[in-house]
């Protein structure tokens, strides 16, 4: 089921009103309602991928109530790699195996040997496997590392590993902040209602009104860009990064949101990335849920920035490759995480990449300084080119578009009011910079600008399109 | 949950104006509003359009409204925008009903009313768009009733553009106002003054996806039996019958003929019909050929008068 259907208008509350006024008493037949809505929420799209969730929910429960009761460290262990083998196998077997397969063949190709694909799989992607294949991992981790208790409550850890918010998108979860809030009971708050109200349309607002505007667009430039001269080739690149950021984090808002009104707390994805000054900024306000997922279960494990520079590029570079790995089985995603990783490692080298850790731009004053705005507007900048290898179907085409965006500089212009809006977005944006999550009270008639926004969700809604991150 | 409820219900009292506002104004399905801007237009001669009107709706009630059983057998033209300009603009005296972005399913149902109103037909010029033989929902859908339309009703009652225009109380003007388009009672347009032919407006065109085509390459759904059928039908109520087909700008015409195979494809079984009804064909999807010049279009498919001229006196 999409967030921007009709099925999730009725669907949505009706599960607040069974949550809340009818199974309100029983938080074991809360956390069952849980379960049920978020296994019929999946199941909208295709029931018969249930059984992965099933499958990842049983083998990761078993494993985690067994690995305490190990009494060597070395069975501990072996039990954890269980668990991670498992949930990369179906990655691998769903996600990678075709392009594999594939890869292979043209490199064998390549050296002159014609090979005919007779292993390549006919299987379609199941949603959301990459998000909760992670976070079912988190909880076997965590456990490992006695961070976690495991628990026994089945249904209350089938419902953490598919709770229906973040089930196909994310944030991707730790076991340890989601589950112990599953296990509790949970009392509806005026405050955290409003502010899950809020956040559902200011997200559904980014994502039907601006990302859906910005797509076809988009999607034209980049399958024509043949006929396009390099300014509007440039305006279709940062117009893909809008509409990535508008769709990515407005999905997190809705999921963030939704679960604010059953009384969960989920992690922040994003912190107005493109208001980042340096690449490692834009890294901690992106895609955060997987950026310290990666950190904490990868890039540390590996020995983090401890164990010398050497290691510490190897580290990079692993992370950085895998990260844009995780996207998609494509050439285009692994080129954009070594991107990335080129661009992160200066400020890594001259140990400038934790600069700005804690602060935004504009931190003590209402207007940016003149060298943060060049900062924000060369990030900007970079990471737009990275958009380029992320959003072309091939490498071939994604080189052709950035031979072109630096050698012609025709322009088409014909979205001035597109140009506006967007604009007016981020100045939106500016505003708000310092709270991602739309505290309650902005002025005494801040709930008139939410009409406004419902009313224009309510005129683009239903053109029902998918959400980007799907796809992963 | 009492206070979150209040707030809750606060925002949605201010959405609710939208569509309220909307289902009791609603003018493209006014009865009301539809005959008095017909019976302006015929009075008139021409009115000045400030707004989108549900063109459908006005084909329909101009049909029902002025009273052809009367008179003496008629020719009508059926099609596209780009047909709009046949009649007064370029001095022929027709009935124009076309309407945009029609293909073959508005065309027919324009007919099918026309017949139903018992109309004296004489001859009908039909034009010929690259995607009349493809099969599409029709770009008109509250003409049929189904869930879907329901949907875009609904829909449609929420949209605060919709809103917006219900309470603009000048949709038209009986003042004859060059600088915004201009109906005429034959159902033809003129185009504000200030839309002239633009070079650059034609070459942008061909860029990227073409209007009404988008999408439309598979050339094994090209298929000319439905239209074969309504060709008989008309042929059967003995109307003589002309096809009319307006090519692209000669700049961009050949790009947009290799971009969509379609168009050669409607192109070889559109003059098969023609032969097997002896059907005259007016213009072609090649402009070389009626010595149509970039100049002679305002933009990237319609043509200017003086064209539209060029394409229908050849």
């Amino acid at each position: 089921m999409l967030f921007n259907s009709f099925e999730f208008l009725l669907f949505l509350p009706s599960v607040f009103i069974l949550y809340w006024f009818v199974f309100n008493k029983n938080l074991k037949v809360q956390n069952l309602l849980i379960l049920v809505s978020s296994y019929l929420f999946y199941s909208w799209w295709d029931y018969r991928f249930l059984s992965l969730i099933f499958l990842s929910t049983v083998v990761d429960y078993i494993i985690g109530l067994n690995i305490p009761k190990q009494d060597s460290e070395k069975k501990q262990k072996l039990l954890l790699w269980c668990s991670v083998l498992f949930n990369l196998s179906m990655l691998g077997v769903f996600k990678y195996f075709n392009f594999f397969i594939n890869s292979w063949i043209d490199l064998f190709n390549y050296l002159g040997y014609e090979i005919n694909s007779i292993w390549a799989l006919n299987v379609i992607l199941p949603i959301g496997i990459s998000f909760y294949t992670f976070q079912t991992m988190s909880y076997t981790i965590d456990i490992y590392r006695k961070k976690l208790e495991p628990t026994k409550d089945f249904i209350s850890f089938a419902s953490f590993v598919s709770f229906f918010p973040q089930l196909v998108a994310g944030p991707i979860e730790r076991a340890s902040n989601l589950l112990p809030q599953i296990l509790k009971k949970r009392e509806f708050q005026y405050e955290q209602g409003i502010q899950g109200f809020r956040l559902i349309i200011w997200g559904m607002f980014k994502k039907v009104v601006l990302a859906d505007s910005l797509a076809p667009i988009v999607d034209d430039t980049f399958s024509n860009y043949q006929d396009f001269g390099g300014g509007t080739l440039w305006l279709g690149a940062i117009y893909f990064g809008l509409q990535i950021y508008c769709d990515f984090s407005g999905y997190s808002d809705i999921a963030i949101g939704t679960s604010k009104l059953f009384g969960f707390e989920l992690m922040s994805n994003f912190k107005f990335p493109y208001f980042s000054r340096n690449i490692g900024e834009f890294w901690r306000r992106w895609h955060i849920s997987l950026s310290t997922w990666f950190r904490d279960y990868l890039y540390i494990p590996l020995g983090g920035s401890k164990k010398g520079k050497l290691k510490s590029i190897r580290n990079i570079f692993v992370i950085f490759l895998v990260s844009g790995f995780w996207h998609g089985a494509n050439w285009t995603f692994i080129v954009w995480g070594v991107f990335h990783s080129i661009l992160f490692l200066p400020s890594f080298l001259f140990n400038t990449n934790r600069n700005y850790t804690y602060s935004i731009i504009g931190e003590s004053s209402f207007f940016p300084t003149p060298k943060e705005l060049l900062q924000v507007g060369a990030t900007f900048l970079l990471v737009t080119i990275g958009w380029v290898f992320f959003r072309s179907e091939s490498i071939d085409n994604s080189f052709k578009f950035l031979n072109q965006m630096f050698s012609d500089f025709t322009f088409k212009s014909e979205f001035e009011w597109l140009n506006i809006y967007m604009l007016s977005f981020l100045i939106i944006e500016y505003l708000i910079r310092k709270n991602e999550r739309l505290k309650v009270k902005y002025f005494n008639y801040d709930w008139i600008v939410f009409s406004i926004l419902i009313i224009f969700i309510l005129d683009k809604f239903g053109a029902i399109s998918n959400f980007i991150y799907f796809q992963f | 949950m009492i206070r979150f409820t209040k707030y809750i219900v606060k925002i949605f009292s201010l959405v609710l104006i939208i569509p309220i506002t909307n289902y009791n104004t609603d003018f493209h399905s006014s009865e009301k509003f539809n005959s008095r801007l017909v019976k302006d237009l015929i009075i008139n001669d021409s009115l000045t359009v400030n707004s989108n009107f549900s063109e459908f709706e006005i084909v329909k009630k101009r049909i029902e409204s002025i009273n052809y059983k009367k008179e003496k057998k008629k020719t009508f033209v059926l099609g596209s925008s780009r047909s709009m300009q046949f009649g007064k603009p370029i001095s022929r005296d027709v009935e124009n009903l076309t309407i945009s972005g029609s293909g073959l399913k508005e065309i027919r149902t324009v007919y099918n009313i026309l017949k139903k109103n018992k109309i004296n037909i004489d001859t009908l010029y039909i034009e010929i768009s690259p995607w009349i033989l493809y099969p599409t929902e029709s770009h008109h859908k509250n003409w049929n009733n189904s869930t879907r339309d329901f949907l875009r009703n609904l829909k449609k009652m929420f949209s605060w553009r919709y809103f917006i225009e219900n309470l603009n109380p000048f949709k038209y003007s009986l003042v004859n106002d060059i600088n915004s388009f201009v109906r005429y009672s034959d159902g033809t347009i003129k185009y504000p003054i200030e839309k002239t032919h633009n070079i650059n407006e034609i070459k942008n065109y061909a860029k990227g996806k073409v209007y009404g085509l988008k999408g439309f390459n598979n050339l094994n759904k090209v298929d000319n039996r439905q239209f074969n059928n309504f060709i008989g039908e008309i042929k059967r109520d003995e109307i003589y019958i002309f096809f009319i087909k307006h090519p692209y700008p000669p700049v961009i015409n050949q790009k947009i003929l290799n971009k969509y195979p379609l168009i050669k494809e409607t192109d070889k079984l559109i003059n098969k019909t023609a032969s097997l009804f002896n059907v005259n064909i007016i213009g072609s999807f090649y402009p070389e050929k009626i010595n149509l010049l970039d100049s002679d279009y305002y933009d990237g498919m319609h043509l200017t008068p003086t064209g539209l001229k060029k394409l229908i006196n050849r």
